[in-house]
């Protein structure tokens, strides 16, 4: 890594210091309370609106957005807001669940081969290579064949998938700190090697594998509702936005604006996620400010 | 650079070996059984009788071994074995399929390298200016708006607003090359946007670390013109990173062609192979998968050797 402080004080604008933090701080809260709105979103769904998610109304199919239902209704009749509510819970539980997931397997399994070497590495590794070396979604169809569509198996999938990912981070940066001082200086005070991981590695490991559970979490929404368009997602009638832009992306010529709010929800906290991961990347690890 | 070459060769055969033999094995694992659907589905009750009968047909009622034998017998002499449903040979209908899906990648690849790393190279070159932050921004539009999200965008403007382009479906180029490259826009655009980001991204953070550099400095210093600064001595170094994001993304791409295939109705390997999947038929899903795999691998593979002619480093490390 070459130094980039001289590049980076010519080359960006004269924003002055006190500038640059602003914007910086921005860039962490805005993300920050997207993020926190879908999250209230799918808390209080049920205070949110009087209908449920999979409530049809057939009189009023296809209803613009009106004070009785903020977001319109869908080709069934059914409130926008409302399944939009209930399928961000859907959402954000299969993506928190799968990353949370494979943040600790992965973690555990990737720190624990570079700390011990040897055969387990070997085989560790290869096996995260070997899943690494397929692509995700087909891997994700597949697996989801043999399971059968449900929540828990989506999670199951989708922390599979990651879980390869994880490990190699914190394999990276495992064998980074292995042979400093203060790990050299746990084991000649004759702590047993799990200590030794939970209190000198994991602590001084943790940044890169935050940022990237950050931008997982995004990864894991695409991927969600990505299932969820080809009907391998969370089972019908549950809402889920990924199957809500596919079933009212069909009646497009009648009204678009079914499409419309799922589409923007998804894409929108998926924009949400990376910016926060990319704003923790800055902050947790001040080399990279400016080169990304 | 020999030794090299063969131990990274090597290593690709024997992953893809294990990844074949995990997919042959795993597919007679799959809830529901061919015989039963060829006899009607779930529905249909056939007698035990007529389903022993079917599988003795299909071949179905062998040892896993025996059968697995076979396979890989066939697959050395390009044998890839029957369809269970048509009866037809998969190698025949697999060819058809992934021309299709070529058809869409490559121009979509095309596509994504050539936007995304002049937009990387001029953003990185413009960093004061609103150049910069344009390219930032459609980055990350890139990275997260998703392709069945961007596609019935496509469709809504060109198809519904403009009734420029149909909403999907096919046409070979033999047929109709003018009706191959209208039904061709709206998906290969799809399928690009995503890759297209990550070029972006990758050229333009590429190109500023090489501007920091100490060479930078001296061609500048001696006089050359800022234009063979960067074309000539940023670029090639720049660029090694890239190439490897961008064959990293013949991989994704035919992951999210999965989504694009779906959304535009185009009859690619993808298609395929959710069909066959919803048919289990055994052949057609060991071959496809096979498939994937084999590309996914052995653009990984090409990345590195390539980097390793490039880069002597790597190949003594």
């Amino acid at each position: 890594m070459p130094s980039s402080t001289l590049a980076s004080g010519t080359a960006s604008a004269p924003a002055g210091w006190a500038g640059r933090r602003r914007v910086r701080r921005l860039q962490l809260l805005v993300p920050l309370a997207v993020v926190g709105g879908v999250a209230a979103l799918a808390a209080f769904a049920p205070l949110l609106t009087p209908y449920g998610a999979e409530t049809i109304d057939p009189l009023l199919r296809m209803a613009l957005p009106s004070p009785a239902h903020l977001l319109g209704t869908d080709e069934f009749g059914r409130d926008i807001l409302s399944r939009v509510a209930y399928g961000a819970r859907i959402t954000l539980l299969v993506s928190v669940a799968s990353i949370g997931l494979a943040v600790c397997v992965g973690t555990l399994l990737g720190s624990a081969a570079a700390f011990f070497g040897g055969a387990i590495d070997l085989l560790v590794m290869r096996i995260a290579d070997g899943l690494l070396s397929f692509p995700p979604i087909l891997l994700a169809i597949y697996v989801i064949t043999f399971l059968g569509p449900s929540v828990v198996n989506v999670i199951l999938v989708i922390a599979l998938l990651y879980i390869p990912r994880f490990a190699r981070v914190a394999h990276a940066a495992t064998l980074s700190v292995r042979e400093t001082e203060y790990v050299q200086a746990a084991q000649a005070q004759g702590a047993r090697p799990a200590r030794i991981l939970r209190r000198a590695v994991l602590p001084n490991i943790a940044a890169p594998l935050f940022v990237q559970a950050s931008l997982g979490l995004g990864h894991a929404i695409l991927l969600e509702s990505g299932l969820s368009f080809l009907g391998l997602g969370a089972p019908p009638p549950a809402p889920s936005w990924g199957r809500m832009i596919e079933q009212s992306s069909r009646f497009m010529t009648l009204s678009v604006w079914p499409v419309v709010w799922p589409a923007s929800i998804v894409s929108g906290t998926v924009l949400a996620f990376n910016l926060l991961g990319d704003a923790l990347r800055d902050w947790l690890d001040p080399r990279l400010r400016g080169s990304v | 650079m020999k030794r090299y070459l063969v131990k990274r060769l090597l290593s690709a055969a024997v992953l893809l070996w294990l990844v074949g033999s995990v997919v042959f094995f795993s597919v007679y694992l799959l809830p529901g059984d061919p015989a039963q659907i060829i006899l009607g589905g779930l529905d249909a009750h056939p007698s035990p009788d007529q389903l022993q009968r079917v599988r003795e047909q299909l071949g179905l009622s062998r040892p896993v071994l025996v059968q697995y034998l076979g396979w890989a017998g066939g697959l050395v002499q390009g044998n890839l074995g029957r369809s269970l449903i048509s009866g037809r040979a998969v190698t025949d209908d697999l060819s058809v399929r992934l021309l299709r899906t070529l058809q869409l990648i490559v121009p979509a690849a095309v596509l994504s390298t050539a936007l995304g790393v002049t937009a990387g190279v001029h953003a990185a070159r413009a960093r004061s200016t609103f150049m910069d932050p344009l390219v930032s921004g459609i980055t990350l539009l890139g990275f997260s708006v998703p392709v069945f999200v961007i596609g019935p965008i496509l469709v809504s403007i060109f198809t519904l607003w403009l009734k420029l382009l149909p909403p999907g479906g096919y046409v070979g180029p033999g047929e109709s090359p003018g009706g191959f490259a209208v039904h061709l826009v709206l998906p290969a655009t799809a399928l690009a946007a995503a890759p297209m980001a990550t070029a972006m991204r990758m050229t333009r953070s590429s190109v500023l670390e090489q501007l920091s550099l100490d060479y930078v400095r001296t061609a500048r210093s001696k006089g050359l013109a800022e234009s063979r600064v960067v074309g000539q001595h940023v670029l090639r170094n720049a660029l090694l990173p890239v190439l490897t994001v961008l064959g990293l993304q013949v991989g994704a791409m035919f992951a999210g062609s999965v989504l694009v295939e779906t959304i535009f109705n185009w009859p690619g390997m993808n298609l395929f192979l959710l069909q066959a999947l919803g048919q289990r038929d055994y052949p057609i899903i060991q071959a496809v998968v096979l498939i994937a795999a084999a590309i996914f691998i052995g653009t990984n593979a090409l990345i590195d050797v390539t980097y390793a002619v490039i880069d002597p480093r790597i190949r003594y490390g």
